[in-house]
């Protein structure tokens, strides 16, 4: 067989493989919004505007879990970057290479970890902590602010499934601002080492440097977290409450959808409210990502290459 | 008084041993040039003047090593940099800053400038000495990326100066930039004498006897001969150092 032959047989051989993958997405996006065709005809934009959930009497408006899943996922990302950014530069810059190895083998581990492990941690551990030493302090000092103007009568809140979120996500945005502050050339840091600079202010230099890799992350980290369906679930309280305060139990679309798709086939209209949640959580995740995965490669390829 | 002061200087990274026995004196004031081929150790030494040679955890250096009367080895190496700007063989100036503010990151963090005023009329200083500033006086706001590579490498020269170091190292600085903007960089480098002292690294042999009043040459990281360039160039001594001065090397 000719070399050229044996060429196109591999690749022909390998063609399906990638085109399957694209097809489940679009076949994905496909199902999605064909079922979620008698929702929208029904209820139109007020499916997006409307707080109310009320199965029995087909009424259904899914502002209350979109406005959680964005609080959730605000948190979330905020709580991420706390941790992530200096864990990243401790690792990048100040231990020595044996830890560096431990600590970062310790990381891509956590993000390995089955979410169900850290929901478990957050709802017995973590959740009642909050509560005592953060929520009811915050709720009683600070509650001239309105985010905080409520006083928490459970631990499950959108606080609490915000702060569990985040920290499940820490070792995914941690790896990725890691990599990208290990992905600037050495050069960038020899002239910063050139012109005098102190460790502190070479990472300053090239932390802002790295600042569109930064901001990617907490895009894609962001991302994750809209996704994030367990740890939201067990830990946000699970109520169509809306309201200001974050110390409140609330609901997250993804946690709608996994608490609800099992009962909904018993309600009319419910079963497509609930994709028709489902394609917006898909379609903001593919963007965000999207927008992330750009950032990133623009800064790769004028930092990085 | 000199300069640098360098003793039976040995550096090691892993096994391999870089610089063999390096003894060299640096006069102030001066252009002093470091030739050799490729590989023979010319950059090691430069990165153990500013201790550079650190970010590499696998090397040790052996020896006595004065710069600008400090023992350099003793010394803590941030400070020591403070007094040492450096211009690298690939031009590398910040690419997310301005070409105004990859020049004043220099006499910002050296605190040379104590406020706006300061700064402009450092960032200009520097500029012109890198005879750089009638090329982008009129673009101070643009990015490096807009500048060409001879231009860059100017930038990096006008950054190092920005610090005003005592003394500048320089890393084989026109290995990559055009002849006519290395010629613009040669004659900014020798205009600088009077206010600093210039270590460069080359490996033309003409640049060198452009620009030198001093000149080492290195050779598998032993020092083959040294002495003011006017000896050097119309004397050599060893074999080594004519064919590294004809091109044969």
């Amino acid at each position: 067989m000719k070399a050229s032959r044996k060429d196109m047989l591999f690749f022909l051989t390998l063609t399906p493989f990638s085109i399957s993958l694209l097809a489940i997405l679009v076949i994905a996006i496909l199902i999605l919004i064909s079922r979620s065709f008698e929702a929208f005809n029904a209820f139109g934009l007020s499916l997006f505007t409307s707080s109310i959930w009320d199965p029995e009497h087909s009424r259904y408006g899914l502002l209350a879990p979109i406005v959680g899943s964005i609080t959730t996922s605000i948190l979330a990302t905020v709580t991420a970057l706390v941790f992530s950014v200096p864990l990243a530069i401790l690792l990048a810059e100040y231990v020595h290479d044996l830890v560096r190895d431990i600590l970062s083998s310790i990381v891509e581990l956590m993000s390995g970890v089955p979410t169900i492990i850290y929901a478990m941690w957050a709802s017995m551990y973590l959740a009642p902590i909050l509560k005592t030493y953060v929520m009811d302090p915050l709720s009683i000092y600070l509650s001239f602010i309105p985010i905080f103007s409520c006083k928490p009568i459970t631990a499950f809140t959108i606080f609490t499934a915000g702060i569990s979120i985040g920290i499940s996500i820490t070792p995914y945005v941690t790896a990725m601002i890691f990599e990208s502050y290990e992905s600037i050339p050495t050069t960038y840091r020899e002239a910063c080492l050139g012109i005098g600079a102190t460790r502190y202010e070479t990472v300053k230099v090239l932390l802002s440097l790295a600042k569109p890799a930064v901001i990617a992350s907490i895009i894609l980290g962001f991302a994750r977290a809209l996704g994030e369906t367990t740890i939201a679930v067990t830990t946000i309280g699970n109520s169509m409450y809306l309201g200001s305060c974050i110390f409140s139990p609330g609901y997250t679309v993804s946690a709608l959808i996994a608490s609800q798709f099992g009962n909904a086939y018993l309600y009319r209209y419910a079963e497509s409210v609930l994709y028709s949640s489902a394609l917006v959580v898909l379609v903001v995740a593919i963007i965000l990502s999207f927008i992330g995965l750009s950032l990133m490669s623009r800064w790769r390829r004028r930092v990085v290459v | 008084m000199y300069a640098v002061e360098m003793e039976n200087v040995n550096v090691y990274i892993g096994n391999r041993h870089i610089l063999k026995n390096i003894s060299l004196k640096i006069p102030y004031n001066s252009v002093y040039v470091i030739m050799g081929p490729s590989g023979s150790g010319k950059t090691t030494i430069l990165r153990v003047i500013n201790r550079l040679i650190d970010v590499n955890r696998d090397a040790r250096v052996e020896g006595t090593v004065k710069v600008l009367g400090f023992d350099a080895l003793k010394k803590d190496p941030y400070e020591l940099r403070r007094y040492i700007g450096m211009v690298f063989q690939t031009p590398n100036p910040f690419p997310h800053m301005t070409i105004y503010d990859n020049v004043a990151i220099a006499a910002k963090i050296n605190g040379v400038a104590k406020n706006r005023k300061d700064l402009d009329a450092v960032v200009r200083w520097a500029l012109e000495k890198a005879m750089l500033w009638d090329e982008v006086k009129d673009r101070l706001y643009d990015y490096p990326h807009q500048l060409s590579g001879g231009q860059k490498q100017r930038l990096c020269l006008a950054r190092a100066l920005a610090m005003k170091p005592k003394l500048l190292l320089l890393d084989e600085p026109t290995a990559n930039i055009d002849p006519v903007n290395a010629r613009k960089l040669e004659e900014a480098i020798v205009s600088l004498k009077d206010e600093i002292t210039v270590i460069m690294v080359t490996h033309y042999p003409h640049q060198a006897a452009r620009v030198a009043d001093y000149v080492t040459i290195v050779y598998d990281g032993r020092i083959v001969e040294q002495g003011p360039a006017n000896q050097i160039f119309l004397r050599p001594t060893t074999e080594l150092a004519q064919k590294l001065l004809r091109g044969e090397i």
